[in-house]
């Protein structure tokens, strides 16, 4: 097991290798002979990761170690005014040779709602240089955090050097790293517990018990759900509703103005990349990011699309518009003196809003109840919202939000 | 060793051709300890560093190969079904993608060499129609084979199913009788015994499909062989040649699919289903083409058993949990069963179950045998890989819609 590719990918960010950008420079060229003068862009990515596996035993432990290299093109030809996209695999000269071939053989229009860049500004947006962590300090915190419930757990650190070109002159060089973890529950049903952070010292010093507290199993579900209880979700189920009402409430195509509940205060902070999991100055699509109020406790007044928030899955994936870092900053509320604490959610689009499947335990007592199915109305979840209960949490979905509590919602699944 | 062409071609009414085309290899070496080590594009002379458990240097990059896929055939089909339902059904508007991809491994083990090939084509039309204030959904899939596109059939049932659905109703919530249509069944049999049926499930008890069961109806049998899959392979991904699997056969609980870890760890002989996801990704026992094999029932008699129940004709995604039997189901199109016939539409619904208690309650199994109307891509560990399932129309008498 070696740490050293990391180390080299981190001292790529130090020195950023010119050949990425002289390879794109060639390939607009190029472009620009076979596609005439319309906007042209070349991407390059280039990750190395590692990942540390602890089986139920405890003592077996495997490693997955890897390097990862790959362009995208994306260019317009104004003289069939078509766009195209194209992706491969290998180095940046390598890959945009491949690029170029493939933009020979297809027209379309690959993603229509990508706008282009036309910023010359160039960006440089280097994270400083983490730590990185030997093989066994790496283990050794697995042991330590795995509770004795847990099937298998890994814990996997990367690093990512970015290059973006266009034919505006627009020129971006980043590099970040990202540390992931994940604990497999052995109990029946039970779905995996994630967790992220920008380095490995932010990932190992945050505490766990919480989340394991929530998930630690009842003596049996032989309660019956209260029908007039509100409920208040854990910050990690908090955080999976939350990203659900964000994708339909604040869609790119939906109109400000409806109404919200006084405990849905949403911001969305793509640049505060420093302190939270995802972000960085520039989308993927080279657009400057900023700071978006996306509700205010009483109506919603933005969404997350458009230029600023196009983000690209992988170096095959064309910048598609995505929510990132979301911060729900609810007032502060007193705990209800009856309630359901909602420990797990799974969400299933229905023909009128969310079928819901919903465990929970009875507040303030803790006594597990029945698993409960109903049916949610995204417009009525958001009006039902009263406010935040306890500390933020920042989950891995880059949702940072304290428990949420939501008036009583009449149920009609059965 | 894979190389990887993937193009995604779609069209909808009133827009241009949206195409998807990339291009991507690399190889992972898997050490005696378990652990893998994997580069993209590595050229021939890295792979001995690969082989060491280290990465190689910065590499002199390896020379294109030409292109297999053609997008031309691809833009022509999917132009056409879209312009081909506007006439049929004006008014209405329509969706429609052609997903290929071409994928060649090399698997070096034990001093050999071996070889493998997997291809595959599917075409899919959506439709969204409205009138007055009511609105329909309604899809249609179909693997291509060979020069075979079935453009008139996917756009004869997508538009059937249109119309139809405009007068969708509520489902009754709560038990139900259910009957699979043709080939729908196997998404069924596919998340309820197939992913109980991967043998690596066995050591630490997550499977809820035991040697010793033995509720299952004696008419039961369920095959998965990775041959006849729409993206089939002869050789698995460790090189192992890849053959059919009785999962349950009679009734009773039969083979497992193994990988070779698998079946070295419980001394069984390799199937031929260890695949991964892509040179990323560490091997998994993964199912191929799972069916249910024929019935003696003629299936107008099954349905003409029925008072009360939902005849399912789309499901579109699916969740199960291997160590307790329990599973979701989303279905899209399904009509209602009354009096022993197929009554008005219904709304999309969830339907629940517990694995062990829906197949003891099968109640019937057709002679109408059909694969893949329901094409899917099954999601394991984060690894995605294309599936084929099959069935004949299928019936059970225990399951719960959620609505």
């Amino acid at each position: 097991m070696e740490t050293s590719v990391l180390i080299e990918q981190l001292d790529r960010w130090a020195n950023p290798n010119a050949e990425p950008i002289d390879s794109a420079i060639r390939l607009l060229e190029e472009m620009s002979t076979d596609h005439g003068d319309g906007p042209t862009e070349a991407f390059h990515r280039s990750s190395a990761s590692m990942r540390f596996e602890r089986d139920s035993a405890g003592g077996a432990s495997r490693c997955r170690l890897g390097r990862e290299e790959g362009g995208a093109l994306r260019w317009f030809d104004p003289r069939d005014g078509t766009l195209g996209f194209a992706a491969a695999s290998g180095d940046a000269r390598h890959s945009f040779d491949q690029c170029r071939v493939i933009a020979t053989r297809i027209r379309g229009k690959p993603v229509e709602r990508c706008p282009w860049n036309t910023d010359a500004a160039p960006v440089e947006d280097l994270e400083t240089a983490a730590r990185v962590p030997e093989a066994e300090e790496i283990l050794d915190w697995l042991r330590r955090n795995t509770p004795d419930s847990v099937d298998s757990a890994w814990v996997e650190i990367a690093v990512t050097t970015e290059t973006w070109l266009n034919s505006g002159g627009n020129v971006q060089k980043r590099g970040r790293s990202r540390v992931w973890a994940a604990w497999t529950p052995r109990s029946e049903g039970a779905k995996p517990v994630f967790a992220a952070a920008r380095t490995w010292g932010a990932l190992s010093r945050a505490d766990r018990a919480e989340a394991w507290r929530d998930r630690a199993p009842g003596a049996g579900h032989d309660f019956p759900w209260p029908d007039d209880a509100r409920l208040v979700f854990s910050p990690e189920t908090s955080a999976i509703l939350a990203h659900m009402l964000v994708r339909t409430a604040h869609h790119p195509f939906v109109e400000p103005g409806t109404p919200v509940g006084p405990g849905w205060v949403l911001t969305a902070d793509p640049t505060n990349h420093q302190a939270a999991i995802f972000g960085s100055s520039a989308d993927d699509a080279g657009f400057s990011r900023t700071t978006r109020f996306l509700a205010d406790g009483r109506h919603v007044i933005g969404s997350w699309g458009g230029p600023g928030t196009l983000r690209r899955g992988s170096f095959r994936d064309p910048p598609q518009p995505e929510p990132v870092n979301l911060s729900l900053e609810p007032p502060k509320i007193d705990p209800p003196r009856r309630a359901i604490w909602i420990t797990s959610i799974d969400l299933h689009p229905a023909a009128d809003g969310w079928t819901v499947r919903l465990q929970g335990r009875r507040y303030p007592d803790g006594a597990p109840l029945r698993p409960k199915w109903t049916r949610f109305h995204p417009q009525l979840l958001l009006k039902a919202c009263l406010g935040g209960l306890g500390p933020a949490r920042e989950s891995h979905v880059g949702m940072t939000t304290p428990a949420l509590v939501f008036e009583e919602l009449a149920s009609s699944a059965s | 060793m894979e190389r990887r062409e993937d193009i995604s071609v779609e069209v909808a009414t009133g827009e241009d051709p949206l195409i998807l085309q990339t291009v991507w290899a690399g190889a992972c070496v898997a050490r005696p300890e378990g652990s893998l080590v994997f580069h993209s594009d590595p050229a021939p002379d890295q792979l001995q560093d690969l082989i060491l458990g280290r990465l190689p240097p910065k590499p002199a990059p390896p020379t294109p190969a030409p292109l297999q896929v053609d997008p031309e055939r691809a833009i022509a089909a999917v132009t056409g079904m879209v312009v081909e339902a506007g006439k049929r059904l004006p008014g209405a508007y329509f969706k429609a993608k052609w997903v290929e991809f071409d994928q060649r491994v090399k698997i070096a083990r034990e001093q050999q060499l071996f070889d493998d090939r997997r291809e595959t084509r599917r075409i899919r039309l959506e439709g969204h129609f409205q009138r007055s204030d009511r609105t329909a959904r309604a899809a249609a899939e179909r693997v291509v084979q060979d020069d075979h596109l079935s453009i008139d059939e996917v756009v004869s049932e997508t538009i059937g199913r249109l119309e139809t659905r405009l007068d969708a109703a509520d489902p009754v919530t709560g038990p139900s009788c259910i009957v699979f249509a043709p080939a729908i069944g196997g998404v069924w049999i596919h998340e309820l015994v197939g992913h109980a049926a991967e043998a690596d499930r066995i050591p630490s008890n997550r499977s809820w499909l035991t040697p010793e069961i033995d509720s299952l109806p004696a008419g039961l049998t369920v095959i998965d062989d990775p041959r006849r899959a729409r993206a089939a392979w002869r050789l698995d991904d460790e090189g192992t040649p890849a053959r059919p699997v009785a999962l349950v056969h009679e009734g009773r609980p039969r083979e497992r699919l193994h990988s070779n870890h698998t079946a070295s760890k419980t001394g069984s002989r390799p199937t031929g289903h260890g695949r991964r996801g892509s040179y990323r990704e560490p091997v998994l026992p993964r199912m191929g083409c799972t069916f249910v094999a024929n019935g003696p029932r003629d299936p107008v008699e099954i349905l003409q058993n029925i008072k009360q129940g939902v005849y399912v004709r789309r499901m579109e995604s699916a969740h199960t949990d291997p160590a307790s039997g329990r599973a979701v189901f989303r279905v899209t199109d399904a009509d209602l069963i009354a009096a022993g016939k197929i009554d008005r539409p219904l709304k999309p619904h969830l339907l629940e179950t517990v694995a062990s208690k829906a197949l003891a309650a099968i109640d019937g199994i057709g002679n109408d045998l059909s694969f893949d109307r329901c094409i899917g891509t099954c999601h394991r560990d984060g690894q995605p890989l294309p599936i084929s399932v099959g069935a004949p129309t299928i019936c059970t008498r225990l399951m719960t819609v959620r609505f």
